[in-house]
């Protein structure tokens, strides 16, 4: 427990960090996904559409009103827009690779930058859709106990070997970890 | 982690009570039976009930409904049968499972804590339910329902034992002295019935309102019998004769009716608060913290310091003024414990306990000003809408609903006054209030994950959110500057990278 009377640290220190020195995460450069995940997204907006298409037909033949066509339209208008805005997401999409996390940026209108220390990831995979096997791609699931991030668009190749460096620099961490028995 | 065998267990008679494989209690039956009934859903249930009656008693839908009992026995009676526990050779065995059996072996130290439940049910017939909780899961590993407290409690003690002995070996392969035998487990707070009291009485009341709900509905019905509608009736005519009161009187009725509710809402809080947190204790153990509370259900709850990720207070004015606050520490895991009525020195005294001799940031920062116009904005909008659907009913009486904005705008001026936050080389805090006030605070090396965000609002104006995800929740500090937010977040990235303590 914490506490004077029970404080045991050993190797811990806790000096003042100078804030202006430390390394700046917005400074740096990120790497782009591949370019043929574009054509992924492209591929699954056009599915969805097409699925758009063949229910107001279907919808239209059945009820021979107006309505589901004007339905259908403005379905497949949004399908549209949103296939456009999923092209665009990908050109915003990034990864950075550090010493010790991982960075994911992603979003259009609203942007964010997710980071994951490799000491906190409990758990990292690879997931291969339908589709992305089509075009030898793979994503990056980093999993922690308090979220995660999930890194698409790399190649086969791309993908197992950032599995391996995270796999490998969390299990070195974790090893480096102090259990202290002041904090049990 | 290695057990130390000889620092020797003080629990042998625990071990010796869970050698043997041991089963839940027989009337685990019902508890099994109930659990699987729940899972269907009720309203499945009641639906299918109703099928069965509304269309007669056929002898079909009756012989549907023995086989469905039956089945349901013969499911429970199996699952009472597999599942068995036992304590072997510094690991708890775990067997359960009827088509396919499932076999669970967990060493005993890394189970981080048993917490040992009697809800109402179990309490009339002596039976507890333990929950084990395990590291690096943040779900429950299983429960053991239905068994007798002895157990349970060895099972507990067996598992304090196990983590309290187990030491790291040293470089030259020996081992430290044995340990002492644990000291008895140190009272940190309790609360008397006269504070519980206190708490719930200075909650916000207003959940008594919805009592009235089902009266407004079932309005017509109940008048028949209570005859209150030709009451008021009466009493506005009266209003309309004495020069057209009916306005005070309809606002008599309201004001009468907001304060039975209010009364009404918080005889609900302390009933609540007695039924929930009845002779709530928080004790210090060797392993940790221990919190147990209740009255019809009684809970007993289990944690290490470690696992505490995050602390919180929440307290209403009334409870402010009188010096205490509901103190709440998030664990990673299943069990967070909830301190209502602690006062600033227990905080204070349970921070140190848990964070240790960590400074705590000073609420020095404040957010963008923005905020309030975003709110205003936004309620601008809603007001507007609500004017032009009310319009074709209350005509040009519809703009009233404009006067929401100036409202909205002096609230959210007051929400951007109090809203403060801080940060330091090892903690994050935040607090905000309107009329309530909420605490937060996180040691930075808990961090699993951290995440700035720029809404298309934020981003025009250089602002962005920056949070910071820990393994029992979360604290974000919304519409500060974009580069405030990075720094805080490389802040907190390295204090994550250099500080080699567990997190969890």
């Amino acid at each position: 427990m914490n506490g004077s009377d029970d404080a045991t640290v050993t190797d811990f220190t806790n000096a003042s960090v100078d804030v202006g020195a430390l390394p700046r995460l917005d400074s740096q450069a990120f790497n782009a996904l591949d370019p043929a995940y574009a054509r992924v997204r492209t591929l699954a907006a056009v599915a969805v559409g097409a699925a758009v298409v063949l229910a107001t037909t279907a919808a239209t033949i059945m009820s021979g009103s107006i309505v589901a066509v004007v339905a259908g339209a403005l379905a497949l208008g949004l399908v549209a827009v949103a296939g456009v805005v999923n092209r665009i997401e990908v050109d915003h999409m990034g990864y950075l690779v550090r010493d010790h996390d991982l960075s994911f940026s992603s979003g259009v209108i609203a942007r964010s930058v997710a980071t994951v220390p490799f000491a906190r990831v409990q758990h990292v995979s690879i997931e291969r859709g339908p589709i992305d096997r089509r075009f030898g791609l793979a994503s990056v699931q980093l999993r922690t106990a308090g979220g995660g991030v999930s890194i698409p668009g790399l190649t086969d190749d791309l993908a197992e070997r950032l599995k391996q460096l995270v796999a490998d620099r969390a299990g070195e961490l974790a090893d480096a970890e102090i259990d202290d028995d002041s904090n049990r | 982690m290695v057990s130390d065998p000889t620092a020797g267990g003080v629990h042998e008679h625990d071990r010796r009570l869970l050698v043997e494989p041991s089963r839940q209690s027989p009337i685990a039956f019902v508890f099994i039976a109930w659990r699987f009934v729940r899972r269907l859903g009720l309203s499945a249930l009641a639906a299918a009930a109703l099928f069965v009656f509304n269309g007669g008693l056929a002898i079909g839908t009756l012989l549907l409904a023995v086989a469905f009992a039956i089945g349901l026995l013969v499911y429970a009676a199996l699952s009472w049968w597999q599942f068995t526990f036992a304590i072997v050779d510094d690991e708890l065995v775990v067997t359960k499972g009827i088509v396919s059996v499932e076999r669970l072996v967990i060493p005993l130290d890394r189970v981080q804590s048993v917490s040992i439940d009697q809800l109402f049910t179990h309490r009339i017939v002596g039976l507890v339910r333990a929950t084990v909780d395990t590291a690096g899961s943040s779900d429950v590993e299983f429960e053991i329902d239905a068994i007798d407290r002895p157990r349970a409690e060895a099972l507990r003690r067996v598992v304090a034992d196990a983590r309290r002995t187990a030491t790291v070996v040293s470089d030259d392969g020996t081992l430290p002295p044995p340990r002492l035998p644990p000291s008895p487990d140190e009272i940190v707070l309790q609360r008397t019935l006269g504070e519980l009291v206190r708490v719930g009485a200075t909650r916000m009341p207003w959940a008594g309102l919805a009592l009235l709900a089902p009266l407004i509905a079932l309005g017509e019905e109940l008048d028949g019998y209570v005859g209150l509608g030709v009451r008021v009736e009466r009493l506005a005519e009266r209003g309309q004769g004495v020069g057209g009161d009916a306005i005070v009187v309809g606002a008599a009725a309201v004001i009468a009716l907001v304060v039975v509710g209010t009364l009404a809402g918080a005889v609900l809080q302390v009933a609540r608060e007695i039924l929930a947190n009845w002779n709530l204790t928080l004790y210090r153990t060797p392993t940790g913290l221990r919190r147990t509370a209740g009255l019809l259900n009684t809970t007993s709850r289990s944690s290490t310091a470690r696992r505490v990720q995050m602390i919180t207070t929440d307290d209403t004015p009334p409870q402010r003024w009188l010096g205490f606050t509901t103190l709440k520490l998030h664990t990673f895991g299943a069990v967070d414990f909830g301190l209502p009525g602690s006062s600033d020195a227990e905080v204070r005294r349970i921070r140190r306990l848990v964070f240790g001799d960590m400074d705590r940031p000073s609420l020095d920062r404040s957010i963008s000003r923005w905020l309030v116009f975003k709110a205003t904005r936004n309620m601008a909008v809603i007001a507007a809408l609500a004017g032009a659907a009310f319009w074709f009913a209350a005509g040009w009486w519809s703009a009233l609903t404009l006067l929401a904005v100036p409202i909205e705008w002096a609230a959210a001026s007051r929400r951007w006054r109090l809203r403060r936050w801080g940060l330091n080389d090892h903690a994050v805090a935040e607090s905000y209030q309107f009329v309530s006030r909420h605490t937060g605070e996180a040691p930075l090396f808990k961090a699993q994950t951290v995440v700035v965000r720029q809404s298309f609002f934020e981003r025009r104006r250089g602002l962005a959110t920056v949070r910071m995800n820990t393994s029992s929740g979360f604290l974000a500090i919304p519409l500060i500057d974009v580069t405030e937010a990075n720094i805080a977040r490389d802040r907190i990235v390295h204090a994550v990278e250099t500080d080699r303590r567990r997190a969890l």
